[in-house]
């Protein structure tokens, strides 16, 4: 029997893998914005990820999840440049970045969150939003260090950015503490601004809950769920936790051993089998 | 009324300049800086003209170290390039002292650049060797060029526009002003994005190329600056010395501007950099002057010089264990506790 995991990514076009007659057929119209084909990486023997084809649409919040080792943060990283994939393709609004580097992506409307929200354990909130932007700098170091023309107008503009978003996930009052000293919760809202500072298209969000408590989870769904209001960003969430993605998510994709086991509305996927099996192992 | 101090435009808010506090300290500091050859007679003057030197050369290492986190033991040799390159314009090419000051800043940045090579791929400790080489290496060739450890710097070099820096009231102005030119450049690099970049990589550099930050490149530029603030600082030294040796740019001496950077603040590119040079150099030659006397009242003159480095590694360690982030941070604590006072928090 055909494996459900390649419903999408089937359809070779002109010998090159296409998924947009299928696409269209499961989901009918709606713009696509970001999509694989057949991506395959393996790490040793391990295969991490085995012809993975997914599909995101313009506007939605796409909810990524499986259990530990299935895959989801090699294919985030796939997509952000991170990792190179062996075989297939990445794609964003039609063209193929898949030979991108990941500040290349970033520029083009790709931003996205870490699963330790502390990477830069001592620079400050500001500075953590504000090295966002640096793939967009101007100015030379010689203005920099004069602190004049190109140099500060963009670092005035930065942090006006910087403010905006500062703003928007309500962190005014961590603004000058370093990224190291703050609770976990507010690390993780720190590295979801700091994506949004790059004012993107898509947002790749690598389990932005995992580790925190009730209510800390509830301050980041909010945020979330603020973003998706004012800007309207798209956005795909890695996540363990399947009560949150059920309940925020429009859609579904499940993965379980580097394959795409479902694909579907949230409320289908909790009843599926396949995931059941995956989840409780089988 | 609105009570209090309010910014209307980020420019302002990111400007030194943000409270009244900052304005009067900076007109004493200038008044200090001024009325200082007026107070200090001649020996605490030139105490006050090595400090400036020395707090230039350590700004630079702060931010090769500090701020982009990348080890570096030859800082007192890119002093050392800095000087001969001043002495030997002056004596050989008839420069003027104070027009190669900028010359000796470019020598040592190439040099320093090629330094920087090694960082690419090593890191930590293993950077800390490829540097200490590059120290030994650099210490070979002034032994080569000056075998005799004396090179002088010809005092009619040190004219320049009327402006004799024989004079040490002359000299110690015009240390002060190069010093102060470079800490506002110093400070206005570490809040810039390149600034960000490098504090990015010394945090995390995978993580920092994944954000888009050119690692080697910031590396380099790390170096480079390291570098050119070395250069200056030894044409400063050579324009404040009647001749250089060598034995001035040893690793002993590198070793203690990396102590420098370490007391002061790694990181805190300007102020902790000074605080570094006040309590290791100035500090310990105070200090020195109330000790010899004693040293050798109890018959142990022989033993000043190994007892400066034992004094010197105590402060050192205890700052490590105790205070991390270096003396600036508990000047910040102090700042913090009156800013408060009289509530605890």
């Amino acid at each position: 029997m055909q494996n459900s995991s390649s419903v999408i990514g089937e359809a070779k076009v002109d010998g090159v893998w296409d998924t947009s007659s299928l696409y269209m057929k499961k989901y009918g119209a709606g713009e696509r914005i970001l999509w694989t084909v057949d991506v395959t990486l393996s790490f040793g023997g391990v295969r991490a990820l085995d012809r993975v084809s997914i599909v995101v649409r313009k506007g939605e919040l796409l909810g990524l999840i499986g259990p530990n080792g299935a895959g989801k943060t090699s294919l985030l990283n796939v997509i952000s440049g991170v990792y190179k994939p062996e075989k297939g393709r990445v794609f964003f609004k039609g063209i193929d970045i898949s030979n991108l580097k990941p500040h290349e992506r970033a520029r083009l409307g790709i931003a996205r969150t870490f699963q330790h929200g502390e990477m830069f354990h001592s620079m400050t909130v500001l500075e953590t939003i504000m090295l966002r932007l640096h793939p967009w700098h101007r100015g030379s170091i010689v203005e920099a260090a004069l602190w004049a023309f190109r140099a500060k107008r963009w670092e005035v503009e930065a942090r006006e950015k910087a403010e905006y978003v500062i703003d928007l996930l309500d962190l005014h009052e961590y603004r000058h503490m370093p990224v190291g000293a703050l609770p976990p919760g507010v690390q993780k809202k720190v590295d979801l601004a700091a994506a949004m500072v790059q004012d993107p298209e898509v947002i790749l969000m690598d389990e932005p809950m995992a580790g925190l408590s009730r209510e800390e989870k509830d301050d980041i769904v909010r945020a979330i769920i603020e973003i998706r209001e004012t800007r309207g960003t798209t956005m795909v969430l890695v996540e363990h936790d399947l009560e949150v993605v059920t309940d925020i998510c429009d859609r579904v994709v499940v993965m379980d051993r580097g394959k795409v086991i479902f694909d579907g509305p949230p409320h289908e996927a909790v009843k599926d089998e396949a995931v059941i099996t995956a989840y409780i192992g089988g | 009324m609105p009570a209090g101090v309010f910014k209307e435009t980020y420019e302002a808010d990111m400007a030194f300049i943000r409270y009244p506090i900052h304005k009067a300290a900076l007109i004493a500091a200038i008044i200090a800086l001024l009325a200082a050859p007026a107070v200090l007679d001649r020996y605490y003057l030139s105490l006050a003209t090595t400090a400036l030197i020395f707090w230039v050369a350590v700004m630079g290492l702060n931010i090769t170290v500090g701020l982009a986190g990348q080890i570096s033991l030859a800082h007192a040799a890119l002093m050392g390039v800095g000087a001969y390159t001043v002495a030997h314009a002056a004596l050989k090419l008839g420069l003027n002292a104070v027009l190669a000051v900028p010359l000796a800043g470019i020598t040592a940045m190439a040099i320093s650049v090629l330094l920087s090579l090694p960082s690419f791929k090593l890191k930590e400790y293993y950077l800390a060797m490829a540097s200490l080489a590059a120290q030994l290496l650099l210490e070979y060739a002034f032994s080569r060029i000056d075998p005799d450890q004396y090179t002088p710097v010809p005092p009619e070099a040190k004219v320049l526009a009327g402006v004799d820096l024989n004079n040490p009231v002359n000299l110690y102005y015009f240390t002060a002003l190069v010093a102060v030119l470079m800490a506002v450049i110093a400070a206005n690099i570490a809040r810039s994005t390149y600034g960000r970049a490098m504090k990015a990589v010394r945090d995390n550099d995978v993580a920092a190329s994944i954000v888009g930050v050119d690692v080697p490149l910031t590396k380099a530029l790390a170096f480079a600056i390291g570098g050119f603030y070395a250069g200056v600082a030894g044409g400063l030294y050579a324009i404040y010395s009647v001749g250089i040796g060598w034995e001035a740019f040893t690793l002993i001496v590198s070793i203690e501007l990396l102590g420098m950077v370490l007391v002061g603040g790694p990181g805190r590119v300007v102020w902790g950099s000074l605080l570094g040079v006040l309590t290791l150099r100035t500090g310990w030659t105070l200090l020195e002057s109330q000790l010899t006397p004693l040293l050798s009242a109890l018959g142990m003159t022989a033993y000043a010089s190994a007892f400066k480095y034992i004094v010197l590694g105590a402060v050192i360690t205890a700052t490590i264990i105790l205070e991390p982030e270096g003396l600036i941070a508990v000047l910040r604590r102090v700042k913090e506790y009156f800013r408060l006072w009289p509530y605890s928090y």
